[in-house]
């Protein structure tokens, strides 16, 4: 092996890491030192992501792997990082408001997403099973904290500890996982991974041992449970609905990337020659596939009895793990560009949903409710359009982007050879009509009566008059509907930058 | 120019949005959807209906990538060309024959008809299965909200029953575009949608293959027709929807389906189609014997309406699968037909609904005397939706049984005796409704309550109706010349779409039989020689009328 070395080249291209981090520690320090809390600590996130988002675009056409192999500096990495970004500056933009009605402070909460964010970007930038695991603990740690930052709520405390609890317990099955695959090839490193399955006789001897399966199921059990997919969802639904709904927004977008991110990497990049090896090919097809119908049919169907919004997007985020687990399952490249681009909308579209209900939640939690939306579409027509592209976008309903995230996973899916698997998976989509349509239907076909009566005669009327949102928390809503709007039309502005997620 | 057709409905959407004022926005949705239809007849005037393939096509890359690409491809052929104007013109009709019924956000209203009529043209136009898919889908949206927020009672569960079935096709036929792109793309070498290059290489696709694609798509248009046992969305949809709703669905919307079929279930899978031609033929029959005897026991007038729309599309369908000649034009005429007939007897259902707020057959009668312009042109439409020779209907009925009759992949007459059967009961159902609700007595609020007998002199309120304003008139007089003029001068029309249709129908024919000129001695084996001969002589006899017809 190569004697260490780092050099600037290295550094460069860890830039956007670099950055947020950066900007992560001065963000506590101003909060620390701030006597009275101002917005300072909101516009230097604001600066560092659009700084990291910058630098990520700029490296974009990097190519190779630096600190010595452990890091991916190539289109993949880079992409990911710009992505993040945009996810840290829609959960600040929406937290703003939200956390100053429930009285913390926005600096707390930054700090934790930017250094959430690094470890999101470690993970889709790792190329070394240590570094998955680094990217991952980081990520996790920040999110343990972030789920019980409403310190006097019981339900964010609660949240916060089964999350700990249960994620150390998933961290544990990862790491084994990972000590399983190093003694099945003698190395963390990915690329020496894809070249060892690229040997027919090392890939023969690989694969027939049970220490391989074992390595893998082990490390799926891990990401399953951080991509909160069936079986080992059942932390999520309790989780989002007893965090802040605006750090339930950045756990179901930006941190389902991160993980979907590296577990792309290591089975559709990393492994992909175990297509040379149809029995075992499908194996890994069959076990994915059913870890994605199984996500995607008990996430719909579990959201069809749902009624207050936040635990419905709970599991209609279960069920769209299985959708991205599908293009996993395609085992393909094509299937690792289908889950970029899925994860790309599902940013915008699920960020939008949880920032229209962050918006209309007042009171300590309050209006969370179905009936709450009650002639939403006639009482504030513009949240009720923004909710209904985010639902049609959900749905899959062209021409918003949720529709080809659906297209090219299936289309991967297809193409890999799991034409039953993409036509069972279109069968839950139907079933998840239903209740994004509901919430359509209450917003804009049952009459406000029951809504403005319940405001009237309890809360006051919050929800009807002082929870406009204020000018940040509609920037974020304007970037995620412009954005899945955007891509619902013209797809290809990701599907050019594809080429260059390979690039070694 | 095909492009600016479907866009620029679009314009109008925006302007009734930002207009604000309900007047306002019906004038701009009125203005854009009469300049919506100059355009088409402008697409009309540059038709060449002497060339049987695709015209004035436009493509551009939209979405090229690795392994999937897409175009944004549209084109026109003698069928599109004919739904297309059907499409513009029945847009302009209903925002006139409705202009009072919608009250509450009109600006909202407006904006979804408009944004209705471009996914109708789009779906006409497109030559690309995913574009196809895609202004498919697009017409959902409008179609939702406008049963949702503007039908009647039960319109929430209507609205969401409509939209679930439909997706439930759609969806399929998503994964069935997907697996015939990629499929293609093994043939070929390129993952394409585009349906001219996909027409050369489905037929070279393994027949199971073959057949689990056309069923997916099948099942997804046959959904929209809908063929029955998948008609049960329909009543539902059309008796909530409000008038303009209604008469769009079933005037439009229902032909994306029949369309659909032709233009991809037989265009695409011929060998399937012939495979399962015997099923869709005794659905299609199905539908028109099961359509009519519901009809005939409904108490409300929409749900009688909707329920003859069943047994109209039953004739399409059998004239579809028929693959003749006659039977593809035939059901072609019977979409325009059914766009006009039915969707007048909706808008003049509609007109008298706003008059009296109620669907009860038995709240109405007597509007003979009271309202006798109204009752003479419902008659009309009535009349044309019964088939009566001289009006539009006939015509259509006519060419699909005709079909259905000679029809060698068929090979049976009996699908044309049972269909004929579904003539006599229409004309029953639709007589009787007509009877009850225009004749009699004239009824209206409820019955004087002091307590001698009040037979001879009529309620207030049934005085009170008015007869057809300038403006309703203004709506159907176009209507009942169409009416007139394709029942008299069918062959002005069907000139448009002759070459498509019967290209369409002599390239499957070909398949099946090996030989065109042998399709009418084919299709009557299995029949004495005498009853072949006298057929022959019959089919003859037909072929000229038509030739006579022509020269006119």
């Amino acid at each position: 092996m190569m004697p260490f070395q780092v050099s600037a080249r290295d550094f460069y291209g860890v830039m956007p890491l670099l950055i947020l981090a950066g900007t992560g520690l001065v963000v506590l320090m101003v909060d620390a030192f701030e006597k009275v809390p101002s917005r300072t600590p909101l516009y230097l996130t604001l600066l560092g992501a659009i700084a990291a988002a910058a630098t990520g675009i700029i490296n974009l056409d990097n190519t190779g792997r630096i600190f010595n192999g452990m890091i991916l500096n190539n289109g993949w990495a880079n992409y990911y990082s710009v992505l993040f970004s945009v996810g840290v500056i829609m959960a600040v933009l929406l937290a703003e408001r939200y956390l100053k009605d429930e009285e913390v402070l926005i600096g707390e909460f930054s700090a934790l997403v930017l250094f959430s964010a690094c470890g999101m970007i470690m993970l889709a930038s790792g190329n070394d099973l240590i570094v998955t695991f680094l990217g991952l603990e980081t990520m996790s740690i920040a999110f343990y904290v972030l789920a019980g930052l409403f310190r006097k709520r019981r339900e964010s405390n609660e949240a916060a500890l089964k999350y700990f609890l249960l994620g150390a317990f998933s961290t544990g099955f990862f790491l084994y996982g990972i000590a399983l695959l190093y003694g099945t090839f003698a190395t963390t490193n990915l690329d020496a991974i894809t070249a060892a399955l690229s040997i027919p006789a090392a890939a023969h001897n690989a694969l027939t041992s049970p220490m391989f399966w074992m390595g893998i199921g082990m490390l799926l059990v891990g990401f399953c449970f951080k991509i909160a997919a069936f079986p080992f969802h059942q932390w999520a639904p309790d989780v989002y609905d007893g965090s802040p709904t605006v750090v339930a927004a950045f756990f179901s977008t930006a941190g389902k990337a991160g993980a979907f991110a590296a577990l792309v990497l290591i089975i559709n990049i990393a492994m992909a020659p175990i297509a040379n090896d149809p029995a075992a090919f499908h194996k890994m097809q069959m076990v994915l596939g059913i870890l994605a119908l199984g996500s995607m049919f008990y996430g719909n169907i579990t959201a069809l009895s749902q009624t207050n919004i936040k635990r419905m997007l709970a599991y209609s985020s279960i069920a769209h793990a299985g959708y991205m687990l599908l293009g996993v399952a395609a085992m393909s490249r094509q299937g690792a560009t289908a889950v970029t681009i899925y994860l790309t909308v599902y940013t915008f579209m699920q960020m939008g949903a949880f920032g229209v209900v962050a918006m209309l939640e007042h009171d300590n939690g309050k209006g969370l409710e179905l009936n709450d939306y009650a002639g939403l579409g006639r009482r504030r027509p513009w949240i009720a359009a923004i909710m209904s592209v985010m639902m049609l976008s959900l749905t899959g309903i062209p021409p918003f982007g949720g529709f080809f995230g659906k297209y090219y996973v299936f289309t991967a899916a297809i193409s890999s050879g799991l034409t039953l698997f993409a036509i069972l998976g279109m069968i839950a989509t139907l079933i998840s009509v239903f209740f994004y349509l509901r919430i359509m239907v209450v917003m804009y076909f049952r009459d406000a009566e029951e809504g403005e009566a319940g405001l009237a005669a309890g809360t006051g009327g919050t929800l009807a008059i002082s929870g406009v949102g204020t000018i940040s928390a509609w920037a974020a809503l304007a970037i995620a509907t412009v954005g899945i709007s955007i891509l619902g039309i013209l797809p290809t502005i990701l599907t050019n930058l594809s080429q260059s997620f390979y690039a070694r | 120019m095909l492009s600016l057709l479907i866009f620029f409905p679009l314009v109008g959407a925006v302007g009734a949005l930002l207009a604000r004022k309900a007047e306002a926005a019906k004038w701009i949705a009125l203005i854009t959807s009469v300049i919506t239809f100059v355009i088409s007849l402008f697409v009309y005037s540059n038709f060449n209906p002497n060339v049987a393939g695709y015209q004035l096509t436009e493509q551009l890359p939209w979405v090229v990538t690795p392994g999937l690409a897409f175009t944004y491809f549209v084109g026109i052929d003698g069928m599109s060309m004919f739904l297309i104007l059907l499409t513009t013109f029945l847009t302009i009709i209903t925002l006139i024959g409705t202009w009072n019924s919608v009250t509450k956000a009109v600006p909202g209203f407006m904006a979804l008809m408009m944004v209705l009529e471009a996914g109708m043209i789009g779906v006409f136009c497109s030559l690309d299965l995913f574009l196809f898919y895609v202004f498919w889908e697009v017409i959902l949206i409008p179609m939702y909200f406008i049963i949702g927020v503007w039908g009647g009672k039960r319109r929430i569960y209507a609205a969401v029953k409509f939209f679930i079935y439909t997706m439930a096709g759609s969806l399929l036929m998503l994964v069935a575009i997907i697996w015939l792109g990629i499929e293609a793309g093994r043939v070929t070498g390129h993952f394409t949608t585009d349906i001219t290059k996909l027409y050369a290489v489905a037929g070279q696709l393994p027949i199971d293959i073959q057949h689990y694609l056309f069923l997916a798509f099948a099942l997804s248009f046959a959904i929209k027709v809908p063929i029955f046992p998948l008609h049960t969305w329909l009543p539902d949809a059309h008796t909530e929807a409000p008038t303009a709703g209604s008469v769009i669905l079933a005037g439009v919307l229902l032909k994306m389906g029949t369309y659909g079929l032709i233009r991809f279930c037989l265009g695409l899978f011929p060998q399937a189609s012939f495979d399962y031609s015997t099923l869709f033929c005794v659905l299609g029959v199905i539908g028109i014997i099961y359509g009519a005897l519901v009809s005939m026991v409904q108490t409300d007038v929409k749900r009688l309406i909707a329920y003859s729309s069943v047994a109209h599309m039953g004739f399409i369908v059998l004239g579809i699968f028929s693959m003749t000649r006659e039977g593809l034009q035939g059901a072609l005429v019977q979409m325009i037909n059914h766009g006009l007939s039915t969707g007048m007897l909706f808008l003049m259902f509609g007109m008298m609904y706003d008059r009296r707020h109620t669907r009860e057959i038995s709240e109405y009668g007597g509007l003979a005397k009271t309202v006798p312009l109204f009752a003479a042109f419902f008659g009309i439409a009535v009349m044309s939706s019964v088939g009566l020779p001289g009006l539009n209907g006939f015509i259509g009925e006519y060419l699909t049984m005709m079909g259905a009759y000679y029809s060698p992949v068929l090979n049976t007459w009996s699908y044309a005796v049972w269909s004929a059967s579904g003539v006599i009961l229409a004309a029953i159902y639709l007589l009787w409704m007509y009877q009850r609700f225009v004749f009699g007595l004239p009824k209206g609020a409820a019955p004087a309550t002091h307590g001698h007998d009040h037979v001879e002199q009529a309620s207030p309120l049934a005085h009170a109706t008015l007869d057809l304003s300038w403006r309703e008139l203004v709506a159907v007089v176009p209507m009942v010349a169409f009416m007139l003029w394709i029942g008299l001068q069918p062959m002005n029309f069907m000139q448009m779409s002759e070459k498509t249709m019967y290209k369409i129908s002599d390239d499957l024919l070909k398949l099946k039989t090996g030989d065109t000129t042998a399709v009418v001695s084919s299709s009557l084996r299995g029949v004495t020689k005498e009853r072949r001969s006298n057929l022959v002589v019959e089919s003859k006899a037909v072929e000229s009328g038509i030739a006579s017809l022509r020269s006119q």
